[in-house]
């Protein structure tokens, strides 16, 4: 089976070591790291954002040779960040992510995110977690055949995390490679496949059941499975500081 | 939409009509009396002067509204930039010490000074900066401009160079010839065209930089090329009118408003507003007191500053909530 998404020798300097990655259609993927290991780096780098690559295609299509129009077809991507600095109506905000109106789109998305009761409220007066749903519904809104999708669950209260999950998991359904950094391990359970992230690199490609019983993740979060949630791993265990 | 911007359209042209034929009482005596030189009033006197307010303000619109989209802030103005002083000191600097005299070797030294104000924000403050840094950085940059020109004036060779910059310096509209309005506007012009061929992707830099590139485009690019362009504009209407303050500040501003928020689409809108601004204002100043000229910036300035305070209690109240 080809990947949707397939990119060779991304690397940013200083950040991402040369780091190759492909992503099957339906996979929903994790990607988890301690705090500064590059999870964001990787998403950055493969989106064809910052730093060089040898390759990024997309369903055989070279992303970068793409037109604006096309490549929001190709690959979505959403930032950490949920600034916004001008009053943009919640329906334009979402409406920004399509490169030919289409107010039946932006009608659905604003529907399965329950953003109805927002749609006409400046987005720069929003809560941060509302924040994040429009911005989400915006990635969504031109389909794209890959989702890179930084810190989607954070700032999120436990519905919309679940929400999310799901909506998610309906759209990988759909033949969309999509991939997810994630700071709640918890929730890893949920994918089909985790990515560790650490140093730059990624360290560890495995089903998350695997993730998490396994040396690379204890070594990467010094931590260790407790009898109720997680504890810090004796010194022993934890990676002898550089 | 169509319909609203031939109204808009509409409206500019009856502002414009207004700035060129008012006050009517003399013109229409004079073309009683002698209607060749009433013609000459009105073409030679009077339209450079309507086509520099529509032209200058349009541009203090638009370069203002790009300006604020690519820093991401609202407070980001030609003059409160330092973009204007900084024009205004590269010009005085090349008539007054290098004897440039030519109106287009003018509007080149003004295009340098602002770009090389403009360069000095960007790496003072940096693009991303915090409203209250770029604001400082901005305020820093004109009052350092602003004491350069005073001292370049001070001591250049001709004694009278306070004197005969004054009203120039404070932003003036009237004794302009053709040349010289086609001087400013022509390169204006130019660089607005090519601002706003960028306005989709200053509307999608409204959703981070980093969407931006995912989507192709290169945002450091971009703001180079928009400051770059802005900052040319501006120079070279500053090299024949001078500082202008506040137009390129309230017109982005009301231009959004129409857009709804849309920091891109506004460039048009805030070209419109800027254009009647400026027309109005020195219609305005037309009708002080007899003898007197008033500058046309001054007016701009003293209107301008209540909506500057206003903003910035706005900003404050949002970094508060």
């Amino acid at each position: 089976m080809t990947p949707v998404l397939d990119v060779r020798g991304a690397s940013i300097p200083a950040r991402l070591r040369s780091t190759a990655l492909r992503l099957d259609a339906g996979e929903l993927v994790a990607v988890i790291g301690p705090n500064g290991g590059g999870k964001t780096s990787l998403l950055r780098g493969c989106s064809g954002i910052d730093g060089s690559a040898e390759s990024i295609t997309v369903a055989g299509e070279d992303l970068r040779a793409a037109s604006p129009a096309r490549r929001s077809h190709l690959l979505g991507y959403l930032p950490a960040s949920r600034d916004a600095v001008w009053p943009i109506s919640v329906r334009d905000v979402v409406a920004l992510g399509l490169a030919v109106p289409d107010a039946r789109r932006v009608d659905a998305l604003i529907s399965s995110l329950e953003l109805e009761s927002l749609a006409g409220r400046a987005v720069d007066r929003l809560s941060t977690g509302e924040r994040a749903r429009v911005l989400l519904a915006r990635v969504l809104a031109p389909n794209p055949m890959v989702l890179l999708l930084d810190e989607p669950l954070s700032n999120l209260d436990p519905y919309w995390v679940l929400r999310l999950l799901g909506l998610l998991r309906g759209i990988a359904d759909g033949g969309v490679a999509v991939a997810v950094a994630l700071h709640d391990i918890e929730r890893m359970t949920a994918f089909d496949r985790a990515l560790l992230v650490d140093g730059g690199e990624i360290r560890a490609d495995l089903s998350p059941s695997a993730m998490l019983a396994g040396r690379e993740f204890a070594r990467a979060f010094r931590i260790e499975r407790a009898a109720a949630g997680w504890r810090l791993s004796s010194p022993a265990g934890r990676r002898s500081s550089p | 939409m169509k319909g609203a911007g031939a109204l808009v359209g509409l409206a500019l042209a009856a502002i414009a009509a207004a700035h060129l034929f008012l006050p009517l009482g003399p013109v229409l005596a004079l073309h009683r009396s002698d209607p060749a030189t009433a013609e000459l009033l009105l073409t030679q006197l009077r339209l450079p002067s309507t086509l520099l307010a529509l032209g200058y303000g349009a541009v203090l619109g638009m370069s203002g509204a790009a300006l604020q989209a690519v820093f991401a802030n609202p407070l980001a103005s030609p003059d409160i930039t330092g973009g204007s002083s900084g024009a205004a000191l590269g010009a005085v600097l090349a008539a007054y010490w290098f004897e440039v005299s030519g109106p287009i070797a003018l509007a080149a030294c003004g295009g340098a000074g602002a770009l090389v104000a403009l360069a000095l924000l960007l790496t003072l403050a940096g693009r991303n900066a915090a409203g209250a840094t770029l604001l400082l950085a901005g305020l820093a940059i004109s009052l350092a401009a602003g004491a350069a020109t005073s001292l370049v004036l001070a001591l250049a060779p001709s004694p009278f160079a306070f004197y005969d910059s004054f009203e120039w310096l404070m932003g003036s509209l009237v004794d302009r010839s053709l040349p010289q309005a086609a001087t400013a506007l022509v390169p204006a012009a130019f660089c607005c065209l090519l601002l706003l061929a960028r306005s989709r992707a200053l509307d999608l830099m409204a959703l981070g930089e980093d969407v931006l590139a995912s989507l192709g485009y290169r945002p450091r690019r971009i703001a180079i090329e928009v400051v770059a362009l802005s900052a040319i504009a501006v120079g070279a209407c500053v090299s024949v009118c001078g500082a202008i303050g506040f137009v390129g500040l309230i017109a982005p501003y009301a231009g959004r408003l129409v857009t709804r928020g849309h920091p891109g689409r506004a460039l048009l809108p805030s070209a419109a507003i800027g254009g009647a601004l400026l027309l109005l204002a020195d219609l305005a100043v037309r009708f002080g007191p007899a003898g007197r000229t008033i500058p046309v910036g001054v007016l701009t300035t003293v209107a301008g500053t209540p909506l500057f305070v206003w903003i910035v209690v706005r900003m404050r109240a949002r970094v508060a909530a």
